[in-house]
């Protein structure tokens, strides 16, 4: 609900804002409430200050005045105080955030392992084809924990592996085609164009050019330096990116960028592009 | 032998790009794409049945 989302946007010193505002309003529309009369004496008690004494003598704007004083005063400690109990709060359930669960640690150490399969191919000069294999794993492996970090199933997220090719062409390799390759080669050439390592577009179909394309969300994470792999994601389903998985996807991600670093792995990568043409 | 990889299609394609490709130097944060290059040209290659 929208009032709810508004609330927590402001929190308790935005709600203690809104009642102080209220309530002069209030006492501004109905100044002789009888109710906010009793208010308005019982505030005053307390201040030494002469001027913030309630007396019935003094005109109504010199009263609004006051009143509208009393308030802010009595507001201000109020937030200060609420502000102190949160800040006091804070700091004894203050607990490291951690971007991944248990299981979803163990999801990561399996990948590790798939990786450490196809270093360890290199390693022992396993046949082409067993290197292949595991780097296929390897490549599913990546695909399906990007799935579970978007919530997503197969049909609806696509995946295209990315590094340079000569005179500055740009080679893409996929395990699945894209559903529409155009715009996934239109989404990665302009990243391309643009410093980042990480470049996100959440809403596609608002680009002209693309308006009428089944992706509707896409990410895409390079090595920094000179390209030498990236790996691309479509999701053909809106409003997928949150806060929080994009954080996760960040987290997930600083691996690949390092990929690219390893000759061995771009070289077999490069070798599956060429065994798909 | 049972394999452990199912056949996959392996694709490809070749963006030809006009212009250098922007070295990565910038991380940190997930930037917003700015501009789409509309032209783009791609070349697709056939695929192939892979295991």
């Amino acid at each position: 609900m929208a009032w709810k989302e508004k609330f927590k946007q402001f929190g308790l010193p935005g709600f203690i804002v809104f009642v102080i505002i209220s309530l002069f309003s209030i006492y501004l529309i109905t100044n002789n409430s009888e109710l906010l009369r009793d208010l308005h004496v019982k505030m005053s008690k307390f201040m030494t200050s002469d001027f913030l004494k309630y007396q019935n003598e003094k005109g109504p704007i010199l009263q609004a005045l006051q009143f509208t004083l009393l308030i802010l005063i009595y507001g201000l400690f109020l937030l200060g105080l609420v502000n102190a109990v949160l800040m006091v709060k804070n700091v004894i359930l203050k607990r490291t955030p951690s971007i991944i669960s248990h299981n979803d640690s163990e999801l990561y150490l399996e990948l590790e392992d798939k990786l450490g399969d196809v270093l360890a191919a290199f390693d022992q000069h396993s046949p082409l084809r067993v290197i292949d294999e595991k780097l296929t794993i390897f490549m599913m492996s990546h695909h399906a924990e990007i799935k579970r970090i978007f919530g997503l199933p197969e049909r609806q997220i696509e995946f295209v592996w990315y590094f340079q090719g000569k005179n500055n062409d740009v080679e893409l390799v996929y395990l699945k085609t894209p559903i529409d390759i155009e715009g996934a080669a239109k989404l990665i050439n302009s990243a391309l164009d643009m410093p980042y390592v990480r470049i996100q577009e959440p809403s596609v179909n608002n680009r002209m050019e693309l308006r009428e394309s089944p992706i509707k969300q896409f990410i895409t994470v390079r090595n920094y330096g000179n390209l030498k792999l990236g790996l691309a994601v479509f999701i053909l389903k809106e409003n997928i990116f949150t806060k929080d998985n994009l954080k996760e996807f960040i987290y997930f991600t600083s691996k690949i960028i390092l990929l690219g670093t390893n000759n061995r792995f771009l070289r077999h990568f490069k070798r599956k592009k060429n065994s798909g043409n | 032998m049972e394999r452990t990889v199912k056949a996959n299609t392996i694709g490809s394609s070749t963006i030809k790009r006009n212009g250098a490709i922007v070295k990565g130097t910038k991380g940190k944060r997930i930037a917003h794409l700015s501009n789409l290059k509309e032209d783009v040209s791609i070349a697709a290659n056939r695929k192939k049945t892979h295991a």
